[in-house]
Formats: structure tokens, C-alpha cells, sequence
């Protein structure tokens, strides 16, 4: 960046920052070392286009919405061509069946421009076409030049979601982006953005309802996860600093995730519910390594890793979301010493600079049970396999992973000691303005990896949780977080729409109501 | 596959100016039949197709608030258009109440800070598409952009 640091001309440095950004190249502490004379200045002006930026995907339409209006466009087209033809005829007596009038007034005047009819006849002619065809197939043909001018099908294909047909083609465009690449930095940058889009499509699928995608969705992600920790982890060799910030920038998105998630789990169909969970297992513990790298830890390994067992990878495998190739991080699976913290009774650790979160799910194999005579809900239960359990774990074999009265194995999954462990704190909106009647202060994610206080007031637009039950209606037998009162919100009945990292179980609430 | 890419974004560009979805959807819609009735005048401007829709959009916005001041019904919607409404609770509990929440704060905004926040940021054109969209020069969306984002974080504090 090549900017003078001017103070008239912040426009142009904020500009400049705010491109860095979303190329996904710097983060705002190091481009706010570039300019520390404005930094008072261009910090809070970034932080909100970034929190602005990240409510955009969620103010998109619904994915359904696209491809049925789509369709009703087309038909509306159509009617306007037969309207067209209708009114021509009737206006002039000629009959020609070929003349092109489906399209008002104006649009014949497109048709008739002297620049189309070239190209115009050529589609007539060549390939035998009435004149109503052909300047339909000329339309979509100079659509589609424009879209493909500006990058085209990779554009397109860059909102696909796993089962869309498109998707295939958004990752193996990233699978060249990242051949193409010629340093492990840029590997890694590429990479944390590609963690994002996974967790987004996700994100997408479920708000979709598109849960049949979810599984997919969820390998897709630990896959993506497994591919950046080791990218990054290749990148630290070379670029220490910028790695441990991109480290940070993977730490805060996959912890926000969980959060998401975790908001998300009480509302989901029961089928989704393990595969969710699973997600969440695989942001935990991405953000966990991530957490490593910007310590300068080596990557850990799994009990039960492929290199240690010698086993072929297994889905358990995959969701372990850990760098393949490090040869000296844990200890064998039969060593108890790799310990899930979970927030009822943490284990203490022989290695305490190394933790494994949740490992009961790493392994676990999540069944519903038929029937739970305390909870009228669906119930699942962790049944940890063998080569999973750490033994100073609490035995999760029988707790009920939704609400129930029992500390469940779900807690090792919701609960965000790394929230605090690294100093950092997150909020989805940056203020200074502490929120008077904001809930206790917490751990809560901010678009900047600036370690502050943790006691920082809660964001003053987070939306209040009084405007929760008119929001909209809930009509389903499913109960939503506005009608579960989680540990994330202590002063108040309702949840906030996103949890904030919380050392206490999100999904275990004590009385929810089914 | 032009529409799936544009929709999206018009879309967000609607909705941020819209309290309901559905209209937002709907005027969506009546931005690319629009678009395509007018594809004469596209060619004719000469400017970015981006630029180009978004003009559209901006002007079919202005019908909507005319038509919506005059208490005249909304545009027609197909039916099964309109079977839509009933979000699922995963989408409810993610996405509205923050959808609301930064809606509301952008409808604070002036509105050409509130144009070049939204198409910025929610639409994520380039400064030169913003500022084809909205006829200034790119040097002006600049100064804009500063001055709405300062705007908007004064706001959030004061929140």
C-alpha cells in the first residue's frame, strides 16, 4: 500500500484498507500499523463496514426465492411476447407469425436497433430459427457475453451450495486458485477464505431448510478446516506474523460459527441435529488449532489420527480437523492425557499449553434414543467409541444432548474457554458505547482481532431480545431460541439472536420448553 | 444464470430499503422485467450492466414508495410467490432480528449515505460500480463512504 498518510485524504486510505480487508490480505491492526496517525480514525470506520459486510449474506433472499422467481419471470416474459404479438397483429393486419412483437414497444425497438439486426438475421438464417426464437437465443447470448465478461460462471457458481449443480465448479475454481498460488501465504489467505464460504454455505443451507445438504455441507467444512490448519501451518514457517494473523482472523470465524450454531441446533430438525453438532465440533476445534498456530504450538493430532493408528481416515477422522502431517504432537491414544474441557468439570491436563476439546464428539457416534420419559423432545446420545475416551472425561454414554436437567456432552461443544484464553474478544458489531441494560459481560466476537478487556460492554446494537417474539411469527412445533431461555442471557427470558461465548452450555438449558 | 448471480444482490440492495421481504422479492422481480423491457436503453447509456440494473432498481424503489404512500395495493404476486412468508425457524432465529436491527439503523442514515453503505457493503459493488450507480465520481463515493461510515458508527454509539 503505497498511500501518503495524509490526514485529508482518510477517504483514500480507508479505501485502500477497506480493499485490503476484503481481499482477505491484511487484518485491521496490521493495516492500522501502516497509518497509526489515523488509526483513531480509520478503526471504527472499518469495523463497522466489516460488520456491515457480514450481515449482507444474511440479508440475501431465499435461495428458493431465486429459482421460482426465475421461473416466473420467464413466464411473465413469455406473456408479454404473446401480449405483444396479440397487439401487433391487431395493429397492423399483418400476420406474420414470425415477426417478433412478444416484447413491448421498447423492446422491439432492441430488436430492430440496427446494431441487432446483423447479429439478428445471422441467428434466423444460420441456424433456422424463427425470428421470435432467434431473438430470444440473441438475447440470452449477449447476456451470457456479459456475464461471462465479468468473470462469468466462476461468479456464478461462487453462490452455489453443496447439491447445487453449480457447486462442483466454485470448488474446483478454489482448488485451481490455490494451485495457481505461488507462496504458502497466499496458500493460507485462500484458504481461510474458503473456510469462510464453507461456513457460510452452511449457514445458508440451514436457514434454506436445505438439511438433506447439511451432511455434505459439515465434510465440505472439516475438509476446508483441515486444509487451512495445514496451510497455515506451512505458512508460519516461512511468514511467522502474518500467519498468526490469519490464524486469528480463522480463530474468530470458526468461534463465531459455533456460536451460530449453537443458536441454531434447539430449532433443527432431529435428522440435522447430529450433523450440526459434528459442525460444531469441527469449528471448536479449527479455532482451537487456530488458537495454536498464533501461539507457535505445533499442530496437534488426534488420538486415533490416521498417522498414529495407521488407519485409513475415517469420518471421525476428517471431523478431528487436524494438520496430517506432524510428527510430534500427541501422545498415543491409549494416553489419557488429552482431556476435553468441559465447563462443569474442566480435567486437569498434563500438557496444559495443549487441550482437546470436545474430544467425546471427536468420536462419538451420535443415535437418537426412542424415548426419554423426562423430555418429550428427541434425545440423542453420545455413544463414545473405543479409541476415543479420555478417562478423566465425564461419560457421556447416556446424557441426553438436548435440554434436560443433566450436564450433556453438549457442553463440552458450546462452551468457549478459547474465547478468553487468548485475551481476544469478539463482538459482531463494534461500539465503545456500553449498553446499559446489556447482559452480563462476556466473551463476544468483534470483526478485529484486537485484544481489549474483556469486560467490554456488550455491543449497543445487538438486537434487544424485546423485540424478539414480534419479530416474526413462529409457527412451527419447534421451539425457537426466543422461546428457550439459554445460559447465554441470565437477565433476561429471551436469547439474543446470536449466543455470545459463554462458559456455560448454550443448549442445556434447564427448563426448556418443548 | 445472469439473474441467480444479480438477484442476490439486488435483492439486498431492495431489502435494506424495504421492511418487508416479500416486497423486497417481489420488486426484485419487477427490477429484471423491467431490465429486460428496457434492454434498449442499456445499450444506448453505455454503462456498466451492474450500474445499469441498479439504476432500475433504484427507480422501480421510487415507484414502490409512491404507490405504497398512495395506499395502493402492493404489486401483484404470483400465489405460490406468496407461500414463502413462512421463514423456518433456523432462518428466523439467525438472520431477522439482525436484518431488522441493521435496517433500522441504516434508515437513519441520509439517504445517499444510506445508498452508498448499502451498495458498498450489503450489495458489495466496487467503488466505480457504486458510482456509476449512483452518478457520481468515484473520488465523490469515496468521500461518501467515509462520511456514512463515520455517520453510521456515531450512530451505533449512540445506540
Amino acid at each position: 500500500m503505497s498511500l501518503a498518510h495524509n490526514p485529508d485524504d482518510i477517504e483514500n486510505v480507508l479505501q485502500a484498507c477497506l480493499e485490503a480487508l476484503q481481499s482477505g490480505q491484511e487484518t485491521i491492526d496490521s493495516l492500522l500499523a501502516r497509518y497509526p496517525e489515523l488509526a483513531d480514525q480509520l478503526r471504527p470506520e472499518l469495523e463497522i463496514a466489516l460488520w456491515l459486510q457480514s450481515h449482507a449474506e444474511g440479508m440475501g433472499p431465499r435461495p428458493e426465492f431465486v429459482t421460482a422467481s426465475r421461473q416466473r419471470l420467464m413466464g411473465e416474459l413469455r406473456r408479454d411476447q404473446a401480449r405483444e404479438r396479440t397487439n401487433g397483429h391487431a395493429r397492423d393486419g399483418r400476420a406474420d407469425p414470425r415477426e417478433v412483437s412478444g416484447a413491448p414497444a421498447q423492446d422491439r425497438q432492441t430488436l430492430r436497433h440496427p446494431a441487432v439486426q446483423p447479429f439478428l438475421g445471422w441467428f434466423t438464417r444460420r441456424l433456422h430459427l424463427p425470428r421470435t426464437v432467434a431473438a430470444l437465443a440473441l438475447a440470452c447470448v449477449l447476456l451470457l457475453a456479459l456475464f461471462f465478461s465479468g468473470s462469468g460462471i466462476v461468479l456464478a457458481a461462487e453462490s452455489a451450495l453443496p447439491g447445487d449443480p453449480l457447486y462442483p465448479v466454485k470448488t474446483t475454481y478454489e482448488q485451481a486458485a490455490l494451485r495457481v498460488s505461488n507462496n504458502e501465504l497466499t496458500d493460507a489467505q485462500l484458504s481461510v477464505r474458503f473456510t469462510q464460504r464453507r461456513l457460510m454455505e452452511l449457514n445458508r443451507l440451514i436457514a434454506a431448510g436445505r438439511y438433506d445438504n447439511i451432511d455434505t455441507s459439515v465434510a465440505q467444512l472439516a475438509e476446508q478446516v483441515n486444509t487451512t490448519l495445514t496451510k497455515l501451518d506451512a505458512a508460519a514457517e516461512k511468514n511467522a506474523g502474518q500467519t498468526e494473523e490469519l490464524a486469528a482472523s480463522l480463530e474468530t470465524i470458526l468461534s463465531y460459527q459455533n456460536q451460530v450454531i449453537a443458536s441454531l441446533i434447539p430449532v433443527a430438525p432431529d435428522p440435522s441435529r447430529a450433523s450440526l453438532v459434528k459442525a460444531m465440533v469441527v469449528s471448536q476445534n479449527g479455532a482451537d488449532a487456530a488458537q495454536d498456530i498464533q501461539q507457535g504450538l505445533p499442530p496437534r493430532l488426534p488420538p486415533g489420527s490416521p498417522e498414529e493408528t495407521d488407519q485409513p481416515p475415517s469420518a471421525e477422522a476428517t471431523l478431528a480437523l487436524l494438520p496430517t502431517a506432524t510428527p510430534n504432537a500427541e501422545p498415543a491414544p491409549s494416553d489419557p492425557s488429552p482431556t476435553p474441557e468441559p465447563t462443569a468439570s474442566p480435567s486437569p491436563s498434563p500438557t496444559p499449553t495443549r487441550r482437546w476439546l470436545p474430544l467425546p464428539l471427536f468420536t462419538a457416534t451420535l443415535q437418537p434414543t426412542p424415548a426419554n420419559p423426562q423430555s418429550p423432545s428427541p434425545t440423542w446420545t453420545a455413544q463414545p467409541s473405543a479409541t476415543a475416551g479420555p478417562t478423566e472425561t465425564p461419560e457421556p454414554t447416556g446424557l441426553p444432548l438436548f435440554p434436560s436437567d443433566t450436564p450433556s456432552p453438549w457442553a463440552t461443544v458450546t462452551a468457549y474457554p478459547s474465547a478468553t484464553a487468548g485475551g481476544r474478544i469478539r463482538t459482531p458489531l463494534p461500539t465503545a458505547t456500553p449498553e446499559p441494560s446489556a447482559p452480563p459481560p462476556s466473551p463476544t466476537l468483534r470483526p478485529s482481532n484486537t485484544p481489549e478487556p474483556s469486560a467490554t460492554p456488550q455491543p449497543s446494537a445487538t438486537p434487544r431480545p424485546t423485540a424478539t417474539p414480534t419479530s416474526r411469527p413462529t409457527a412451527t412445533d419447534t421451539p425457537t431460541p426466543t422461546q428457550t431461555p439459554t445460559a447465554t442471557v441470565t437477565n433476561t427470558p429471551e436469547p439474543p439472536p446470536r449466543p455470545r461465548p459463554t462458559s456455560t452450555p448454550v443448549a442445556t438449558p434447564p427448563d426448556q420448553p418443548e | 444464470m445472469l439473474y441467480e448471480q444479480h438477484a442476490p444482490v439486488i435483492f439486498r440492495y431492495l431489502f435494506t430499503h424495504l421492511d418487508d421481504r416479500l416486497d423486497a422479492e417481489d420488486l426484485t422481480e419487477e427490477v429484471f422485467l423491467r431490465v429486460w423491457r428496457s434492454l434498449n436503453q442499456y445499450q444506448e447509456q453505455g454503462i456498466p450492466f451492474v450500474a445499469f440494473l441498479f439504476r432500475v432498481a433504484r427507480n422501480a424503489l421510487i415507484d414502490h414508495y409512491r404507490k405504497t404512500r398512495r395506499v395502493e395495493p402492493p404489486l401483484p404476486l404470483d400465489e405460490d410467490m406468496v407461500g414463502g412468508n413462512e421463514s423456518d425457524p433456523a432462518d428466523l432465529a439467525m438472520t431477522g432480528m439482525e436484518q431488522k436491527e441493521v435496517r433500522n439503523l441504516l434508515e437513519q442514515l441520509r439517504d445517499d449515505y444510506r445508498t452508498v453503505l448499502t451498495l458498498r457493503f450489503i450489495s458489495d459493488l466496487s467503488p466505480d460500480e457504486t458510482a456509476e450507480t449512483m452518478g457520481k465520481s468515484v473520488g465523490a463515493v469515496r468521500v461518501l463512504q467515509h462520511r456514512a461510515l463515520a455517520a453510521l458508527r456515531k450512530l451505533v454509539g449512540v445506540r
